[in-house]
């Protein structure tokens, strides 16, 4: 009985629509002829509604009889077409009405209200409990039974490129670092605001692979150089590297570190990619290629096709820059990453750093199918890499970081729990610059102006005001890190390690 | 809504038509406001004296400024257009189509612009919502 309601009701609504279609079409032209009676036996001012309704007559008359594309307007008329204006502002009445609060992705709601928060200085507290469902892959933290004192905590400190002796090493002061996003996938005022952002509050920041770092530089913070598959900024015609174009961009005293990219979690075995929509004239020049055609990077390095050459690859880079030099991957054959690792033993040569990216890392625009299915996770590769370098006897010649939706502290200290050293968060920075995560990086047209050079978008950009949200974002992170550390019983960031991790059956 | 892309070519072709458009109805618009005669019988004709009178005067240089425009010419088309078809309407019920003893100028001036106003709509037509859906 019940169902058979639902079938009747599911009926009724159907013929509705169908009568309702009918009705508006034949309704309309009748409309037009009734107002031109009005019109001509009492006033000529009811011609106005009689045009507008021959203007709807005409309109539907294209729907019903000429266009040929769309089955729905050919089939019910004007109606249809209110069906596709609901239907293309569902994203935001879903975003603003329907969605949850922990069901939006790829970040919720509670989870960018937690960052917004921090970027305005803001610390509260939620009441009630944890909206979260509590399952058993929820990896967890461990705290202890006898909290440090937050007065015996010490700072954190990590040297890159300590382990080769090297006179230009870096010393990170934060364990955040802004992760790689060019100038092409943002635009200048977002990079700005993220470069002086990273000044004032003294981390560190990846330029991406978007070629010369014109903004990065203006304002004076220290710098992590990609070296994408491309090599926008340091190639040659040929696109393999060009030696002195490296050395001059090593020789500026804010680049300390110069990373190599070989793949991204957000589309692991693809180059980059810079839609047409988003190539001016000044992106195209920085990177020296054409425009009007999407930028595809190569899936590749053409130095590096096997792992010896990748591994010496990595010493010129070295030996050019004078500069720690990173690696940024996301696994996915393990054997293959086994193997470079044992190479870099072999030959003695060994990156500053490796830094993990997992799959469900950020891009400006990627392929679907990349972004879902191809590549490891963060929490999954993670512990294999660590395992494999302490393995091999590697761990203590090189350092590892990562990334993949680091942009709360629990995240991150479950990755500093298993292995990492350091972390990178895009995306994290990106909601604290005031991204609303309405996912059109790919096409210029970003609201809040961070992925766009419309001038007119980024107006909206306060370079100053955005910097002291990633300032304040960092400071809040601080205080979160100081109530952690004490809380699972540990003097610094550098003594977590898998002992706070809870996973059924894992840790 | 996303809007297409126009090519170049029709561009040109529609600026044409754009250029004749605006300044007929530019002027129209002109007459009315300043009221000459011929408006002022047309307007009391159809009992819409004044205020008939510079409301459609509005439109028209509404449309006018549209038709100059590069981002909305296609909408100024059809506003302008919209204004032709109540003027169609005035000349076959109220007005007849030697107002004035003009000999036949209004009528002529009036078909200009219809002609131009499909034109420009007909050539930027990818610009009307057609149910196009974003596909990513
Ligand atoms: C808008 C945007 C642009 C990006 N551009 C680059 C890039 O140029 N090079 C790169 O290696 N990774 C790039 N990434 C990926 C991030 O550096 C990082 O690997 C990934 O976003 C980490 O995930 P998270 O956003 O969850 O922190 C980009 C990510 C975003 C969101």
């Amino acid at each position: 009985m019940t169902f058979n309601t639902f079938d009747t009701l599911q009926g009724s609504v159907r013929i509705n629509l169908e009568k309702l279609s009918k009705v508006v079409n034949s309704g309309i032209p009748l409309t037009a002829f009734f107002f031109g009676i009005l019109g001509y036996s009492f006033s000529f001012y009811f011609h106005f509604i009689t045009v507008t309704f021959i203007y709807l007559t005409v309109l539907n008359f294209i729907y019903l009889h000429v266009q040929k594309r769309h089955a729905l307007l050919s089939n019910y008329g004007i109606v249809a077409q209110m069906r596709y204006m609901i239907e293309s502002i569902g994203p935001e009445l879903r975003q603003y009405l329907f969605s949850s609060d922990t069901e939006e992705k790829p970040f919720s709601r509670v989870e960018r209200n937690e960052v917004y928060r921090k970027s305005k200085g803001i610390d509260s507290s939620s009441a009630f409990g944890s909206q979260l469902l509590f399952n058993e892959n929820e990896i967890k933290l461990r705290h202890s039974m006898f909290p440090q004192s937050k007065e015996s905590l010490e700072a954190f400190s990590l040297c890159i490129g300590e382990e080769r002796g090297l006179e230009n090493s870096y010393t990170l002061k934060h364990p955040l670092i802004i992760s790689a996003m060019s100038y092409g996938a943002l635009g200048k005022n977002a990079i700005r605001a993220l470069a002086r952002g990273a000044k004032k509050a003294g981390i560190l920041m990846n330029t991406g692979e978007g070629g010369f770092p014109k903004y990065h530089l203006m304002e004076d913070c220290d710098l992590v150089f990609q070296i994408g598959t491309a090599k926008f900024g340091v190639r040659n015609e040929d696109g393999t590297l060009s030696e002195t174009k490296l050395a001059e961009i090593a020789s500026f005293s804010q680049v300390k570190v110069i990373e190599i990219k070989f793949s991204q979690g957000a589309k692991p075995g693809k180059g980059g990619l810079l839609p047409k929509e988003k190539i001016t004239k000044e992106i195209s020049e920085l990177r020296g290629v054409p425009m009007g055609e999407d930028i595809v990077s190569p899936s590749y390095h053409p130095e590096c096709t096997t792992p010896q050459a990748t591994v010496q690859f990595i010493k010129k880079v070295q030996d050019i820059s004078k500069l720690p030099v990173g690696i940024k991957l996301c696994l996915g054959l393990e054997h293959e990453f086994l193997t470079l690792i044992q190479t870099m033993k072999a030959l003695d040569i060994f990156p500053d750093y490796i830094s993990i990216d997992g799959a469900e890392g950020g891009t400006g625009a990627a392929p679907k199918t990349f972004m879902d299915d191809l590549g490891l996770p963060i929490y999954k590769a993670l512990p294999k890499v660590q395992n494999m370098l302490i393995k091999e006897g590697v761990r203590d010649r090189l350092k590892l970081m990562c990334a993949g939706k680091m942009i709360n502290s629990g995240r991150q200290f479950m990755a500093l729990s298993m292995g990492a050293d350091a972390i990178y968060s895009a995306r994290g920075f990106l909601l604290a610059i005031g991204c609303i995560q309405a996912l059109q990086c790919n096409k210029n047209t970003c609201p809040t102006g961070i992925t766009t050079h419309d001038n007119h978008l980024q107006a909206g950009l306060d370079i100053e005001d955005k910097a002291n949200r990633v300032q304040n974002y960092i400071q809040s992170l601080d205080r979160e890190y100081i109530e952690l550390i004490a809380a699972l019983g540990k003097k610094s960031l550098h003594e977590l390690n898998d002992e706070n991790l809870f996973l059924e059956g894992v840790y | 809504m996303p809007t297409q892309k126009v090519e170049t070519k029709v561009l040109v072709f529609s600026w044409i038509f754009q250029i004749i458009a605006a300044i007929i109805l530019g002027m129209a618009a002109w007459d009315k406001i300043v009221g000459t005669e011929t408006s002022h019988y047309v307007f009391t004709t159809l009992e819409m004296e004044p205020a008939g009178r510079i409301i459609i005067a509005s439109i028209e240089s509404l449309a006018a400024i549209m038709l100059l425009s590069t981002s909305i010419p296609h909408m100024g088309a059809v506003l302008g257009l919209g204004v032709m078809m109540g003027a169609i309407i005035a000349h076959i019920s109220k007005l007849g189509f030697d107002v004035n003893n003009d000999g036949g100028k209004m009528v002529m001036m009036m078909t200009v612009v219809i002609f131009s106003t499909i034109a420009i709509i007909f050539l930027h037509r990818s610009r009307f919502p057609m149910g196009e859906k974003d596909t990513d």
